[in-house]
């Protein structure tokens, strides 16, 4: 079920309803109940993956916590990891490196068929496969005690707001606020509210607007305008950030409403400084997983300075095979790999030089700002594109620029002026809200609040998209 | 007073206040509507004088400029063609055009609309407010949106057309010819792609038959023409469009198609394959005034 259908707006009033009524393990049966009907709205068939996920977890870190034996730890801990990444590589990655396999035979003169399965992606897997994956690796490292109460444990794998397309929320944050059962507080609400309402803004506005201007580039990489090109890359880059920041912070909002706190998921990502600025704040829940569970599990940066650039690609690979199985991926982890190894390598001597020069500080932090952005819609590209040809296709036709062309036709030329008129709305917004005495005067103020609130969801209800288009995140 | 009670209060009255904001703003939007340069508002506004009307799709909005055609009808020129505009919505600004301006003295129908689906309303719902003929199309074709419209009065503002609109309050719509030709790999790429049939709509077809019936018992001249399009060197897409000439001929029986959609082979003269460029829209114009096309008077 998408959060901007006519579906959900009818199955959220009627859960909340009943949500704010019930207490106890009838909130949290209705929950659960609640979550596996949104997710069996898409396809029932696949909420049984999402019960095997969650029995297998269950019962193996029960095992795992009463085991006293580290070998049979390990084994019930190997079988958890098998189970979850098992059912991941065959829906997800299974097809991916049977092609890849049979074309570096071919490349090699063996002419091999392999099988292909061609099932449909499960939505949401790769975040509710996480989420359970750190739930395991913490009770297995002891830092967590196993959850007794399967229902609850089933709430928390399956959780609606959160489930297809995260913040993936760990165990040890979510699990104890599960077994409160306080009523959820009026501010909570208030809050919770405003999140969704900014949540559909960046989603119906910017990002659907920012589509109509990306959809066409990418899908004639070979269109000989530069500009246009410029012009999808830019619009791009503000498409995801609108329709994944957007989707989380309807999740979070949602959350809230409920009482749930679920952390933070995007903080103003492209006002970073650096790349290691930008993962802190881009996909936080992912980029902190990633550093928790494999980063530093491979050591991270205590062993040399070539082991660290090592560990970052490696992670940001698997981080972007992690969004999907495909060689556009693989390049954009080697391109956010090496742009973390590199600016750990030049940071230390760009600083030396500013200072040495004398360079206003807010100098520096802009052009750091521009680095950052700019090297970043470099990597989108490659995200966005359907093949890597795809992407230097139109990396090739951005070199050719040799000034200013018009933007093709007058549907996207309206599109890209509303795209602009968002993203400065948007720019605003965060610009402001880093400055702490407006930040604070703004939220001591209900009317404001109430005002701001009311603004938005006019300004959605005349310029918002409505034609149930699909978060990108879902396709991971 | 307790939470639960507090929360429903605020979201009573943020409802409210959406409500109430929604019909105060769009009542001003709808205001600031009426001083828009743009050429559906000039219709409802009844800012047209009786001259030569133009409707059909995208084709007939690029290929028909109004100042060009203007200078060389010696009257004012209402293009009213639009981007997916089909002929039931051509149909029904005919009947607005006759209310509101008067009798038009040559009416051009670009003959390409009838393909596009009976239900694509565009973004024509903008004008419900002014036309009834419109709301009633919205109603038939797209319940939902018209729905909407009518509980959150916003939504009805909420296509690209408004955003034309409100930018014709500050300057006179642009030129609306294409300036670029189309490039080589476009061509390239048309050369070997899977072509369509060009499918003539049933709606659309009556939709036509009555436009044209409505035209003769009033005795207003009619061009029912196919604009060029660019020979692509696609066998498929080239049979694809002489089919499409010969149906709509049928249904016309006797009278005349003006087809031109072989009259420009040049490249240069196309900024795609269905659209004409600026150079190709004076070249078209200057071979339809020569066989007296728009010889009326």
């Amino acid at each position: 079920m998408l959060f901007n259908s006519l579906a959900f707006a009818v199955f959220a009033p009627l859960f909340f309803a009943l949500y704010f009524v019930t207490r106890g393990r009838a909130r949290l049966l209705l929950t659960l109940f609640a979550s596996y009907f949104f997710y069996a709205w898409w396809d029932w068939r696949f909420v049984s993956l999402l019960l095997i996920s969650t029995v297998v977890d269950y019962f193996v870190c029960l095992k795992i916590s009463k085991s006293e034996s580290s070998r049979q730890r390990k084994g019930l801990f190997i079988v958890s990891l098998c189970s979850n990444l098992g059912i991941l590589g065959v829906f997800k990655y299974f097809d991916f490196f049977s092609v890849s396999l049979a074309s570096l035979f071919e490349q090699i003169g063996w002419s091999v068929s392999l099988p292909t399965l061609n099932v449909i992606l499960p939505v949401g897997i790769s975040f509710y496969t996480f989420q359970t994956l750190s739930y395991t690796i913490d009770v297995y490292r002891g830092r967590l005690d196993a959850e007794t109460d399967f229902w609850r444990f089933a709430v928390y794998v399956s959780l609606f707001p959160q489930l297809v397309a995260g913040p993936i929320v760990r165990a040890s944050h979510l699990l104890p606020q599960l077994k409160t059962d306080a009523r959820p507080q009026l501010r909570d609400f208030g809050v919770g509210i405003e999140m969704v309402v900014w949540g559909f803004f960046l989603k119906t506005c910017l990002a659907d607007t920012a589509a109509v201007v990306v959809n066409p580039r990418f899908a004639v990489p070979d269109f000989p305008e530069p500009t246009s090109h410029i012009a999808g890359v830019l619009c791009f880059a503000f498409q995801i950030y609108g329709d994944f920041a957007g989707y989380s912070l309807i999740a979070i909002g949602l959350g809230r409403v409920m009482g749930l706190d679920l952390g933070v998921n995007f903080n103003r990502p492209y006002f970073s400084s650096s790349f290691s600025e930008f993962w802190q704040r881009w996909h936080i829940s992912l980029s902190s997983w990633l550093r928790d569970y494999l980063y530093i599990s491979l050591g991270g940066n205590r062993r040399g300075r070539a082991r660290t650039v090592r560990n970052l690609i490696l992670t940001m690979v698997l981080g972007g095979l992690w969004h999907g199985a495909g060689w556009t991926f693989v390049i954009w982890g080697v391109l956010h790999g090496l742009y973390l190894a590199i600016a750990r390598i030049l940071g230390p001597g760009y600083f030396a030089v500013v200072k040495a020069l004398r360079v206003p500080r807010f100098a520096s932090k802009a052009f750091l700002i521009f680095v950052v952005f700019a090297a970043t819609n470099l990597a989108w590209i490659f995200f966005r594109a359907e093949s890597v040809d795809d992407a230097l296709t139109i990396i090739f036709r951005i070199c050719e620029f040799d000034g200013f062309q018009a933007i093709g036709a007058g549907e996207q030329r309206i599109a890209l002026l509303k795209t602009a008129m968002f993203v400065l709305i948007v720019v605003s917004v965060d610009a402001l809200g880093l400055v702490a005495r407006v930040r604070e005067f703004y939220q001591s103020r209900l009317v404001l609040r109430f005002c701001g609130a009311l603004a938005l969801t006019w300004m959605i209800l005349l310029q918002g998209t409505f034609e149930g288009a699909s978060f990108i995140y879902f396709q991971f | 007073m307790r939470d639960a009670t507090k929360a429903i209060l605020i979201t009573v009255a943020f409802l409210c206040a959406l409500i109430a904001g929604d019909r105060v703003i769009s009542w001003g939007l709808r205001t600031a509507m009426s001083y828009s340069q743009n050429r559906f508002v000039d219709l409802y506004q009844g800012r047209f004088t009786p001259g030569v009307l133009v409707l059909g799709n995208s084709r007939s909005d690029r290929h028909f400029p109004a100042p060009q055609v203007a200078e060389i009808s010696g009257v004012d020129v209402a293009n009213l063609g639009l981007g997916g505009e089909s002929t039931m919505l051509s149909e029904a600004l005919l009947y607005d055009y006759v209310d509101r301006v008067g009798k038009p003295q040559l009416l051009i129908v670009e003959a390409s609309n009838l393909s596009v689906a009976p239900d694509n309303m565009g973004d024509m719902r903008l004008f419900g407010t002014y036309s009834e003929r419109i709301r009633e199309l919205t109603r038939q074709w797209k319940p939902k949106l018209y729905y909407t419209s009518a509980l959150f009065n916003l939504f009805q503002l909420n296509n690209e057309m408004f955003f034309r609109v409100m930018l014709a309050i500050v300057r006179k719509e642009r030129d609306r010819r294409h300036f670029a030709v189309i490039p080589d790999v476009m061509v390239e790429r048309l050369r070997t792609e899977k072509a369509r049939p060009i499918d003539l709509r049933e709606a659309n077809r009556n939709a036509l038959l009555r436009i044209l019936k409505y035209t003769e018992e009033r005795d207003i001249p009619t061009r029912v023409i196919v604009t060029p399009y660019l020979d692509v060197r696609n066998s498929e897409v080239e049979a694809f469009t002489a089919e499409f000439v010969s149906e709509l001929q049928q249904v016309l029986g006797r009278r005349k198609v003006w087809d031109y959609s072989k009259a420009l082979p040049d490249r240069e003269h196309f900024r795609d394959r269905v659209h004409l460029n600026a150079k190709g829209v004076d070249a078209l114009l200057s071979k339809l005034k020569t066989d007296g096309f728009f010889s009326f008077h």
